[in-house]
């Protein structure tokens, strides 16, 4: 579970869009961010549950958690 | 005497499907020590991205994985999703080695995801590209002059290796040149699936896609007669995108060589089919009771009768003498009641 420190540095909303769009457009977006900074990712594809924590472990990002509300899925990444 | 020269590690780019054989590949070469950097394939015919896509609530999540980032996050390598659905439809529409059972041109796709992975090598400076391919496994693409007509066809000669079947094959470029130990890769051969399970207990490789192709639209017999069904009506080169994704859901109706209705099965196709509604027919019983529909084509007055008796047909009134069915376009609006179809005219139109 994301903690309260973990305030996002950028917001990305995936909203509305499916595998595999919310992947590729983490990937885009943490390739212009610096290390350490975090990337708050909004979603409504349940698919990201599973596959930003497994995509994160391959490419040796830190995936620091989810919160959800309703439908809408707010995942925290930690670029490495 | 001067210092050791150490020569830096292999580094192959793979083609990982998420299935057993890839994983194994894949984790053999990790273990040989090679760098891997995976390369997985949006190309629009994915029946778990449609799944995704569908967003029922009731899916079980892990039938959206995507199994290609699992094996990435189990073995501990990247693997990069390519969305190439625009430039794959091209080798759908017509590829030059022809279509397997169905609609699967498989030897093409190779083709197309090799000459991918052989660019992503050479913009990585990487040695290798690599498949979970098996001798023999499949009829189509996994036969010996197939797996050399591939080789060939994407330029990859002596830098295209195929792990589990390696000792039957040519050795590539760094088993020449003793980079990779040729001895420690494997000769499977076959469709017999016990020697990879075998492996990948060895492995530790645990979690894997189902094999076989189980997740391509292509090779699915229902698909492929809508499919083929589309292309009689308007040919290859008319076909878009959003035709073959609408194939994908749904009960399909021909009602004429121009014209076609597609029904929603149940509140996930018929939210999934109302998003494609700007521009086409749209057909709904009255008060919503029950599926949703889309009419494809210039329908004339009786066509619509027709299409209007088929949605009433999945319609909750289906047991009424008369349903009423609103057809609708933009501006355009029209009540008919109409019979519910019978089971032998929706039999007889059904794709």
């Amino acid at each position: 579970m994301p903690s309260p420190e973990h305030r996002p540095d950028r917001t990305l909303d995936t909203l509305g869009t499916y595998c595999p769009i919310p992947v590729l457009r983490t990937a885009r977006m943490l390739a212009q961010m610096n290390g350490g900074q975090i990337l708050e990712l909004l979603s409504d594809d349940r698919g990201v549950l599973a596959d930003i924590p497994d995509w994160c472990r391959g490419h040796g990002h830190e995936y620091l958690g989810c919160r959800e509300e309703a439908r809408l899925y707010r995942l925290y990444i930690r670029k490495v | 005497m001067g210092a050791m020269v150490t020569s830096p590690p292999l580094k192959a780019i793979g083609l990982i499907s998420g299935g057993l054989d890839s994983a194994l590949a894949a984790g053999l070469l990790k273990e040989m020590g090679v760098e891997l950097h995976g390369l997985n394939f949006s190309t629009g015919f994915c029946k778990v991205d449609h799944r995704r896509a569908i967003n029922d609530p009731r899916e079980d999540p892990e039938r959206l994985r995507n199994p290609a980032l699992r094996v990435g996050a189990m073995l501990g390598f990247p693997v990069e999703i390519l969305d190439v659905a625009a430039a794959y439809l091209e080798v759908v529409r017509n590829p030059r080695y022809g279509y397997g059972a169905n609609v699967n041109p498989c030897i093409d796709c190779r083709i197309f995801m090799l000459h991918k992975a052989r660019e992503v090598m050479e913009a990585e400076g990487a040695d290798l590209v690599f498949t979970g391919e098996v001798l023999g496994q499949r009829p189509m693409s996994q036969y010996r002059k197939a797996l050399d007509t591939v080789e060939r066809d994407t330029g990859l000669e002596g830098r295209l290796l195929r792990p589990l079947s390696a000792r039957f094959l040519e050795p590539t470029l760094p088993e020449r040149d003793g980079r990779l130990d040729r001895r420690r890769l494997l000769s499977i051969q076959g469709k017999s699936r016990r020697p990879q399970i075998a492996l990948a207990r060895q492995l530790g490789i645990n979690e894997y896609e189902q094999p076989s192709g189980g997740c391509c639209f292509l090779a699915d017999p229902n698909y492929a007669r809508r499919f083929r069904d589309l292309v009689n009506s308007a040919g290859t080169v008319a076909i878009t995108s959003e035709d073959t994704t609408l194939l994908k859901v749904g009960r399909h109706f021909r009602v004429s060589p121009t014209v076609k209705l597609v029904t929603g099965r149940n509140e996930g196709e018929s939210g999934y089919l109302e998003r494609f509604a700007r521009g086409r027919w749209t057909l709904t019983p009255v008060g919503r009771a029950g599926t949703f529909a889309l009419g494809l084509g210039e329908p004339d007055q009786a066509q619509f009768q027709v299409m209007a008796g088929i949605v009433a047909r999945y319609s909750r009134h289906r047991d009424r003498d008369l349903v009423d069915v609103q057809i609708a376009r933009g501006d355009t609006l029209q009540i008919l009641s109409v019979t519910p179809a019978s089971d032998e005219l929706v039999d007889s139109l059904l794709v």
